[in-house]
């Protein structure tokens, strides 16, 4: 897995590359921690080019979510394509988060 | 030569601790990559291996990590099947209650998951136990299965 931090006037992208796993997911965790320990407070994760999420990813995303909803922040996901969204269906977890076709879109 | 498909490997022993998994993973692809699996259903299956084998590194011995899981491959030219194995008390995943898929935010606790996507994501799942073994086999074809949405729209 791979993590490009991209800071924007109104909030930060977070592109998450590669497998978000059980071996991998803590690292999702520590740079979420990092960032909204920094004052933080709107998180745009784009999936593009995130081929595989397993419930351990699926845990890390509703950890940072729970705490950023705790303090009036929010996470907004994009650009989410075939396992991926696959398992956000199954899961329920496409109906808790906002979900959005691209970038530009989860910005707005 | 041997046909490509048609492929086994000897198993794979390894303690049950969450270092583990990253070998296991590493295990499965190559074995999934010899006999062919299409990327798509090859992650699928990557990831109801992944499920059960995090469900027996948390739940299978006490305390956690004191015993081992095995993971074995076969594949006989029509499907994959990766078998994994664990030597704690008597216990069928399978038979575990869906968790609450519930949209709220607050109501929705981590975890509970990996079970249930497992089973919705692999081909099939079978459980048995074996002189005081539990085996867990999770298979997926090697081609979409004849009369699946999938085989139907690549037949249009």
């Amino acid at each position: 897995m791979e993590i490009t931090v991209t800071k924007k006037a109104n909030a930060v992208i977070l592109k998450v590359d590669g497998r978000m796993d059980a071996s991998t997911s803590p690292e999702f965790d520590r740079e979420c921690g990092a960032l909204i320990d920094a004052g933080e407070r709107s998180l745009v994760v784009d999936f593009g080019g995130l081929e595989y999420i397993s419930s351990a990813g699926l845990r890390s995303l509703l950890s940072a979510a729970k705490k950023l909803k705790a303090m009036q922040g929010q996470i907004r996901l994009c650009r989410m394509g075939g396992l991926v969204q696959e398992v956000f269906a199954l899961s329920g977890f496409a109906s808790m988060f906002s979900i959005y076709p691209g970038v530009e879109e989860a910005l707005a | 030569m041997p046909e490509p498909a048609r492929h086994s490997a000897g198993p794979l022993r390894l303690p049950a601790r969450r270092e583990s998994l990253a070998l296991v993973r590493e295990y499965v692809g190559k074995n999934l990559e010899a006999c062919g699996l299409p990327g798509d259903r090859r992650l699928r299956l990557e990831l109801a291996v992944e499920e059960i084998a995090a469900n027996i590194i948390t739940y299978a011995y006490s305390p956690a990590g004191s015993g081992d899981l095995e993971c074995g491959f076969a594949a006989d030219g029509k499907t994959a099947e990766v078998s994994l194995t664990d030597w704690g008390a008597a216990f069928n995943p399978l038979e575990k209650e869906d968790p609450d898929l519930a949209p709220e935010l607050d109501r929705r606790e981590p975890g509970g998951l990996g079970i249930y996507l497992a089973r919705n994501l692999a081909g099939s799942c079978s459980y048995r136990r074996d002189g005081g073994r539990n085996i867990l086999t999770i298979s997926m074809p090697l081609q979409p299965e004849a009369g699946s949405a999938r085989s139907k729209e690549e037949g249009a």
